[in-house]
């Protein structure tokens, strides 16, 4: 019996732990019959009992798991999109999934991203998540999970290899010429918050100052940048991949202002605002990951200079619209639709 | 359990062993069995999907993921070893 669970109980209930325990065994061996006669017991909010012949199986239930799960309620599965001209993909994935019990070695990992030539349909998992626990065996898991571990410091690993991932798929090129792909510490960085347990971290993109609340979406979309300073200096050049080529003057320093350009009308999408080029370059970086055309679009706001953070180049307004529909957890709430030409 | 109201001793019980989970403490509850907290870290996938419906950008419109899921923690039950039952 633990000791901190009788001595609570005891103190909850006023008694001491020997009569507590003599209690504990009396409810045990009730509960023990009951689940025996009725096949099984359900406790509200905490789960059920259920004989398998001679095993006891506990489920619990979904308050309890939600409530044990608190701490990451506002985590959810997400993906990185990747342009499909780069394959990815090895064959040995089922195995990998199948291997999830175990910690693969750090040649199975180096193999799990090698791309290969063909077949990039198949998926591929780099299951490098599940630790299964040294002392016990999946056999006498009542549970049936895979793929325990206590030591959060395994969580570096996954970040790791997304970010080694992300490096083999866009094959950085020459030296003079930055795509987004090559901007690895931001994209690592994306990743790391998006993973964060701590959910005040992952607020901090909500935390860009957006300025929709002046920019009423329809409005918006029927204006243009014509009263705007861009940022940009130069127009661009179009690489092979559809990424674009580092501009000259301030661009130089900044590898997104170049995406876009005011000489290739259409629609971006704003999502926030804010009062320094240094922090609108900060923020911004935290949507490389979307791999869609990044722009800082500076413009005065009663003689104040404020900095439009703008993601993604769109030939029509439904177009953005439905980019930021499909993945809306993807940008910032206030996020709008912004003309430009 | 489930057929009659819970005494007070039986609601105590219960809120114990579910405050110590919340803990992530390991309990073993005699003559019953051990509850145990185990932390399960994401997962990342790598592999293609199909572009989506309407998505006009053209670096938008072909490509692949990686998925990565979050972390959650499991309440594993194991059974005392007990030849009665």
């Amino acid at each position: 019996m633990s000791d901190a669970f009788t001595s609570d109980l005891a103190s909850k209930l006023s008694l001491d732990e020997a009569e507590v325990d003599r209690q504990i065994e009396r409810f045990v061996d009730t509960l023990i019959d009951e689940i025996k006669q009725g096949g099984r017991a359900q406790i509200s909010d905490f789960g059920e009992f259920q004989f398998d012949e001679d095993d006891l199986i506990f489920t619990p239930d979904t308050v309890l798991l939600e409530a044990i799960n608190y701490r990451y309620r506002s985590l959810s599965t997400f993906s990185i999109p990747v342009p499909a001209s780069t394959e990815v993909v090895p064959s040995s994935t089922a195995e990998n999934l199948e291997a999830a019990s175990k910690r693969p070695s750090d040649e199975e990992i180096a193999d799990a991203l090698i791309p290969e030539e063909s077949s990039p349909e198949t998926s591929v998992a780099a299951s490098v998540s599940a630790q299964k626990p040294d002392r016990r065996s999946s056999e006498t898991r009542s549970s049936g999970k895979q793929g325990f571990s206590k030591r959060p410091i395994f969580w570096l690993v996954p970040i790791l290899l997304v970010a080694a991932a992300l490096v083999i798929i866009f094959k950085p090129g020459d030296s003079t010429t930055e795509t987004i792909s090559q901007v690895d510490p931001s994209i690592e960085s994306s990743v790391g918050e998006a993973e964060s347990v701590d959910p005040a971290e992952e607020e901090d993109v909500s935390n860009l100052e957006t300025d929709s609340g002046s920019n009423p979406d329809v409005a918006a979309t029927e204006q243009g940048f014509d009263g705007l300073t861009q940022t940009e200096l130069a127009p661009t050049e179009l690489l092979p991949t559809g990424q674009t080529q580092l501009s000259t003057g301030r661009a130089a320093s900044n590898p997104f202002v170049s995406d876009f350009t005011r000489s290739a009308p259409g629609y971006t999408l704003v999502v926030g605002s804010v009062f320094s080029l240094e922090d609108a370059e900060s923020e911004i970086r935290r949507f490389s990951n979307l791999l869609l055309p990044l722009a800082i679009l500076d413009y005065e706001d009663n003689g104040v200079t404020r900095y439009r953070l703008a993601v993604g180049r769109f030939e029509t307004i439904e177009a953005a619209q439905q980019r930021m529909q499909a993945a809306a957890e993807q940008f910032p709430n206030g996020t709008w639709v912004r003309r430009i030409r | 359990m489930s057929s009659k109201k819970p005494d007070a001793f039986e609601q105590m019980f219960w809120e114990s062993l579910r405050d110590g989970l919340m803990n992530g403490d390991s309990i073993a509850v005699s003559g019953l069995g051990v509850f145990s907290i185990y932390h399960e870290s994401g997962q990342i996938e790598v592999g293609c999907a199909k572009p989506k419906a309407g998505v006009l950008d053209d670096s938008d419109s072909r490509y692949g993921s990686i998925l990565v899921s979050p972390p959650r923690d499991l309440i594993v039950f194991e059974r005392e070893n007990n030849d009665s039952n």
